[in-house]
Order: C-alpha cells, then structure tokens, then sequence
C-alpha cells in the first residue's frame, strides 16, 4: 500500500531567500547526486523517485522558485516526519539541492502515458473508491490518493496495484483482535505502543484497546486490498489506470497512521 | 446605568434535554444539575466537546460532575501530546467526540488523538497556496458528523474527514485584496460552515461572514458587515466619500445559535480604515462593533446591537456571545451576555436586541452611563489627539478575543479581565509611564447586573493574558496564567482549590469531555495539549 508521505512543504523564512552557490554548475551536479545515492536513496530511491519517501521528481519543494524550503528540508530536516536531519554540511547541502534542481527540468520524468479517463473509468469500475478516497469521494479503510502520483514513483504505485500485499504502509496493516470481553475487531492497526492500540475496523468503526489482557492479536500478512487486479485488469486498463493515478498531485501532507512524533 | 428589576431569578427546566442526558449519563453526570438552555440535540451528549466553545450555547459549561470540589485535590495528568512543530502561537481549542480529540496547530495543522492516552490517529498537513499571506495562528476544528472543519494559514476552510484527515473540500474565504484572513474556529449551524475574517485593522477590509455547505465547500452566503449605499445603516458612513468600502467590521471569532429563535449571534470588529481616528468616517460606523443576529438560511440581519459607536480606540466587540435563559420577574427571557472589549458587560434580550443593562467589569472611563436604549453616555475629551489622551482601558481592552464562562447553577459569568490604561493618538497609543502595568483577574459576575461577585488575580510577569475560562456542574471554574499556571477554583466562591504549571505560555482555553468512563480536563499550552484525570479506581 501507500505510506502516505513527506517533504512537500514550503517553509517561508523572514530573510531573504537563498540562492544557490551552484546553480547549474555540472560538477555541482553530480557531486550533489554522489551525496544523494549516499545519504538519501534509501528513502527516495537510486533515482530520487521515490520508495519510503516521496518522488522527488514530482516534489513542490524541490521545484519551488527560491531554494529555502528545499535547502531547509535537507539541512534541518522536517520535524515530526522521518526526514530527519542528517548533519550533512551547508556545501553538501547546496550540491544535494543543484542535482535536485536538474531532476525537476521539463522532461525528466514524463508522465505515465495513457488514457487519463479510461483510467478513472478503470477506479471507478473495479471498485477502487470502495476504500480509496481522491479528492473527498471514496472510502476511507485504504490510503487517499488525492496525491499519489506526487507521493509515489511510478513503479511503486504500479506494484501496489498488482502486488498489493508486497508492501502495506503502517497505518493500514491488518488484524484480527479479540479483546478483553471476547469481542472480534478485524480491520487495520492505526496507531500502537506497549499499552494501547488505536484500531479502525472493516466496518469503519473506530476502537481504542487496552493490550493487557487482549485474547488475540494476530496481524496479517497480506493486505486488505484485492490481489487480482493483475487478472482482472488487460494491460491497456492497467496502463490507462497507471496514468490516472500518476495525475494526481494534491500536495497536502498526510499521515493517515499515528506517526512516531520524531 | 439602567438595572434589571431585581427579583426572584430562577432557570428553565428542560425535560426533554434533562431525559435525553439520563440515557447517555451512567456515573459521569447529575441530571437534576443540567439546567435549560436552548441546546441543539447533537450537542446533549456530556461526554463531548463539539464546538470552539462546547455548544451553540458558547456558555463553555460542561455538564461533566465526577472532577469536583471534593475529587478535585486527586487530579493529576494523565497524558500530554507533544506538538511535532511549534506553531507561532498556541490559541487553539480541541474539540473531542466520542474518544476523539481533534485539534489544530496552527493553521497548517491538524491532529486527530485517542482522546483516552493521547496516542496520534492522524495528521493533517496543509500545504498553503499562497504562502506570501500566511497567518499561521487557529483557533481550532468545527465538526458534523465525520467531518472536521479548519480555517488555514492561507485563508481557505478546508474540510476533513474526521476519521482519517483525508481532504474532502478546499473554500477560498479571503480575499487578497483586502488582506483578510482566517484565524478562528469556524461554526456550524445546521448544514452550514460559518467562519469570519481577519484584517478590519489594516485598513483596507470591508468586513464580511460567509456561511459554507458543509457537504460540498460551496458559498452559500455572505454578508457584508458594513453595508453598501441603501442597505439599512449606510446613513451611518459619510455620503461624500467612500470609507465604508474599507470600513474593518471584522469577523475572526466565534457566535452563538439559538436553534428556537432560529438566530446566528455573531460578534463584529471594529471599524477602519484608521481605527483610531473617526476623521473621514464621522457617524456611527454600522455594524462595527456591534453584535448581529442573524437568520442562519440566508445571513439576513434580523437584529444589531451596537456596542461603540464611531470607535476610536480599536474596541473590537470580537468577543463570544454567552446564551443564558434567566427569569426575571417571573417572566422567561432568552438573554445574550457579553464582556466587550470597551470593559462593560452586557446584558441583552437575544430575541429582540433590547438592551437591559450594562455595567463596567474592568476600569473604564469613557463612558459615564448609557441610555435607556443603550446607547452610552460618552464623555468629554476622550478622542485620540496628536498630543494624546489618556482613556481607559486600553487597546487590549477589559477582556480580549479569549473566552469567558457561564455557569447556570452557580449563575455567574465568568471572564479574564484587564485593567490598564492608555494614552491614544491618531495613529495608536502609548503607554503612559505613570500609570500602574495592567492588572489581570478572573472576575465572577452576575449575569443581570454584572455586579462582580468576586475576582482572582492573575500574577504572571508578561503583559497580555489571552487566556479565557470554562466551567463545569462539577462546581469549577479552570483557567490559566499566561506562562502556564492552570488554576481551578470553586465556581461559586472563587476559592481556588487547584493548580499545576503546565510550562509554557497559555493563550487559549479549556475544555472538559469522558470518555471510557472517566472525566478528562484538556488544555492547550504552547507546545502541547495536557489532559488531566483523577486516578483510575
């Protein structure tokens, strides 16, 4: 599934804003993408677009006009998300925020090519909105896709349509609990620790539990989410669907799980 | 000043609320206690707080009795949330349903928390669309149902869906021209989403309130609060220039609702383009300052009372409209109460806007009386002058945006006040260094005569205090010191009876709610929301 994602804000500051030591300067440029494998693919990816953490091809911040946001995010981080600061120098930083830069030139990454409204006849027809929200219409047991195609590299979405169970994104994790009194709750675990679990059922009912004495807590492998779309679907549906996904780009920042409070 | 008749005062019984509350009450409250008001039935469950101040009655009265004088001495935190980024200010107040807290951080955040341990549901992030314009202090979520409503940094409402912050709608509701904004809790009544602006300060807003379909973001009104050339009250601006199109009559804080009279209470700012000089604006200024009651469907203008005609001395009426259903003289009436700005407590019939009475709350000389309209008696030499005039109170006024309490058993309204002074000029004021710092206190007043019944000082180095008051039928009163002191006292005789340091600066109030069977009091502090409790049996 979808982990909801970070590193789209634009943070305004009171001075002036920066310009880049760098800009356009090759060396700089690949300097910067030699710190990026190191420091940040593992979150964003070999290419920068995207895994744990959002394309950055499609990032607001990275393609934002002045370069505070971009540079504040990578120097200081992105308080109360897993984009920590890393302690990487200001010079690195500028290198890191030129290669950057050259990612979001027009042509870097084409959009997904195919039929935009077949593909929202495609969500439409196999039930997708059932548990996906885009846009304020649709369910809400699975991840919003208001801005997926931001959020996530191409092959990400495209695995987690036809391999939905390979990675599901906290928040949406599921299992089978009985409680205290021997009630069954089956849905997704939103939030837990050593004391307490914050749950959202199939029926949408929210439940807040108590660990001790809980009977049963077993979490599922697979995903909530159908893992036959890769029969159901043809090729041309599956890529029309892709190219619908790939469109949309809300920029809202959400986390639909109980985050860690970093 | 002209007084209500000072007879046997009693309150309303309400069976229906009363049978209702049984239903849903267990341990947690005393149905005998919960006297009438006027509540709409989403609002009748004790467990909640679903509106920036409780209900549509703004009175911030929970009907929640388990922390009380006896309990009171055992309460004790039982968590904290730590905000992830510090807003620029804390003026937020949660809204909890059904064991869900949801509360903004400023207006680019919002937080949905398991409202029995404080663990994080979700979170909003609002990226803003116009970044230049952001004015990143809120006041806190609206709710219906599944959906949650937020004012954003940038001036739009936005509309989540309460169980898991996904975006359902975007409003635009600030116009960039005028350089309004959103910074307070939106309202809602029926099927509408009402939320006021910003700005009548800067000079160049022509005040407005806007009412939103709850179920699809779309405007369904807005009415200008200074009105155009032949709607009623335009006499009251100049014909010969055109001030009342930048006239302030701003519109940034919460109302009140009668779902009997069908009336939306709603507070206005004051006027501009210069707030503290009337030179190109001379008349009354209609409706700054003044309190409308409004038909909710349409936004008609049923009824106003002016509260400072023809301002000079930035006396915003922002404050909450406070219902309370007293009978005086035998006789039932539907009354709103407010503490303004110009430190004189109010007392009006909401059902007409007839004014019963008016009496200073906080050190004023400005007004020696009021007629029997209740128009006041201004006096002599109290306009701003080049050289300055020293007025009381000053522009942060006997009390400011931060909300006042009323309880129905102990029948006192209860508001952080300020007494200070200033010496004012065209242009603003200045602090005359001969005069004492301001004083703040919370003051217990009656809600007919505003005669003070008792007052507890607040002591705290800083200036300003934006922290207001909420009450329970538990017989408290909690409120707080602008660094952190969290005070409870007894609602009837201002004995204070509990406190804790929460740390950090207070610029909000609190709120009450249950959940799994135990009373919670919250409050938002700079960096976190506390939630107090007794010990578990």
């Amino acid at each position: 599934m979808f982990r909801v994602t970070v590193a789209v804000l634009i943070w305004s500051f009171a001075s002036s804003a920066a310009t880049s030591p760098y800009e356009r300067d090759s060396q700089a440029i690949e300097a910067g993408k030699q710190h990026f494998q190191i420091r940040c693919s593992g979150c964003h990816g070999v290419d920068a677009r995207g895994g744990r953490g959002p394309n950055l091809h499609r990032s607001q911040t990275v393609a934002a006009e002045d370069f505070d946001g971009l540079f504040d995010a990578i120097k200081n981080g992105i308080p109360g998300t897993e984009m920590v600061p890393l302690g990487i120098s200001t010079d690195h930083t500028w290198q890191i925020v030129s290669y950057l830069r050259s990612l979001t030139q027009p042509g870097a990454q084409a959009p997904v090519e195919g039929d935009v409204d077949e593909g929202r006849q495609v969500f439409e027809a196999v039930g997708c909105r059932n548990c996906h929200m885009i846009a304020g219409v649709g369910g809400i047991l699975g991840p919003d896709l208001s801005g997926v195609g931001r959020a996530r590299s191409s092959e990400a979405i495209r695995e987690s349509v036809l391999d939905p169970s390979k990675v599901v994104l906290p928040g949406f994790k599921g299992a089978l609990i009985i409680d205290q009194t021997g009630r069954v709750h089956n849905g997704v675990i939103k939030n837990e620790d050593n004391f307490t679990i914050q749950f959202l059922t199939t029926t949408l009912e929210r439940v807040s539990l108590n660990r001790p004495g809980l009977r049963a807590v077993d979490l599922k492998k697979k995903s909530f989410m159908p893992e036959n779309y890769g029969r159901r679907l043809d090729q041309a549906q599956l890529q029309n669907l892709l190219a619908f996904l790939d469109r949309r780009r809300q920029p809202t920042l959400h986390y639909e799980k109980g985050f860690g409070n970093y | 000043m002209k007084k209500a008749s000072e007879t046997t005062r009693t309150h309303l019984w309400n069976l229906r609320v009363a049978a209702s509350i049984q239903i849903v009450c267990g341990l947690l409250c005393v149905v005998p206690a919960l006297k009438a008001q006027p509540l709409e039935p989403r609002y009748r469950d004790p467990a909640n707080w679903l509106s920036y101040d409780r209900d549509n009655t703004s009175r911030r009265y929970s009907p929640l009795t388990e922390i009380n004088r006896d309990s009171i001495a055992k309460l004790k935190v039982d968590w904290v949330f730590q905000y992830p980024r510090l807003p620029p200010r804390s003026e937020a107040t949660p809204l909890v349903k059904d064991g869900y807290m949801y509360l903004t951080v400023g207006g680019e955040e919002g937080h949905a928390l398991d409202a029995r341990n404080g663990r994080p549901i979700w979170e909003f992030l609002y990226v803003p669309e116009d970044a230049d314009r952001r004015n990143n202090w809120n006041r806190g979520f609206a709710m219906l149902g599944d959906r949650a409503f937020m004012a954003t940094s940038d001036g739009r409402l936005v509309a989540l869906d309460a169980r898991t912050g996904n975006r359902l709608w975007t409003a635009v509701v600030s116009d960039v021209e005028q350089k309004s904004n959103t910074t307070g809790a939106p309202f809602v009544v029926n099927d509408l989403v009402i939320i006021g602006v910003r700005g009548g300060d800067l000079g160049s807003l022509r005040g407005y309130l806007d009412a939103y379909s709850v179920s699809t973001g779309e405007l369904v009104w807005r009415i200008n609060t200074i009105p155009a050339p032949g709607q009623p009250g335009h006499e009251t601006w100049p014909a010969d220039n055109d001030s009342w199109k930048r006239g302030g009559g701003s519109t940034w804080t919460t109302g009140a609702y009668d779902p009997e009279l069908d009336l939306l209470y709603w507070p206005i700012g004051n006027p501009g383009p210069n707030p503290f000089s009337s030179a190109d604006r001379n008349g009354d200024n209609l409706y700054t300052n003044s309190l409308l009651a409004l038909r909710p469907e349409t936004g008609e203008i049923v009824w106003h009372y002016q509260f400072t005609p023809q301002d000079t001395h930035d006396w915003d009426a922002n404050e909450t409209p406070v219902l309370a259903d007293i009978v005086i003289d035998g006789k039932e009436r539907k009354l709103v109460l407010q503490a303004n700005r110009n430190a004189f407590f109010y007392t009006l019939d909401r059902a007409t806007g007839e004014f019963l009475n008016a009496a200073a709350f906080a050190k004023q000389d400005w007004a020696t009386g009021f007629t029997s309209e209740g128009r006041p008696i201004v006096r002599e030499g109290t306009e701003p002058t080049p050289e300055g005039v020293r007025v009381c109170p000053d522009i942060n006024g006997g009390t400011n945006w931060h909300a006042p309490a009323y309880n129905p058993e102990a029948d006192l309204f209860y508001v952080v006040a300020r007494d200070h002074c200033l010496v004012y000029h065209p242009t603003g004021g200045s602090s005359d260094p001969a005069d004492p710092p301001a004083y703040h206190a919370l003051r217990a007043l009656d809600p007919l005569t505003g005669a003070k019944a008792w007052g507890i000082p607040l002591i705290s180095p800083g200036d300003i205090v934006h922290a207001g008051a909420m009450t329970t039928a538990g017989g408290l009163v909690f409120f707080s010191s602008r660094e952190g002191q969290f005070i409870a006292a007894d609602a009837k005789s201002g004995e204070v009876l509990w406190h804790f340091n929460l740390g950090g600066t207070v610029r909000s109030s609190p709120i009450s709610y249950a959940t799994g069977g135990k009373q919670y009091v919250a409050i938002v502090s700079k960096s976190a929301v506390f939630a107090f409790a007794l010990p578990s049996q």
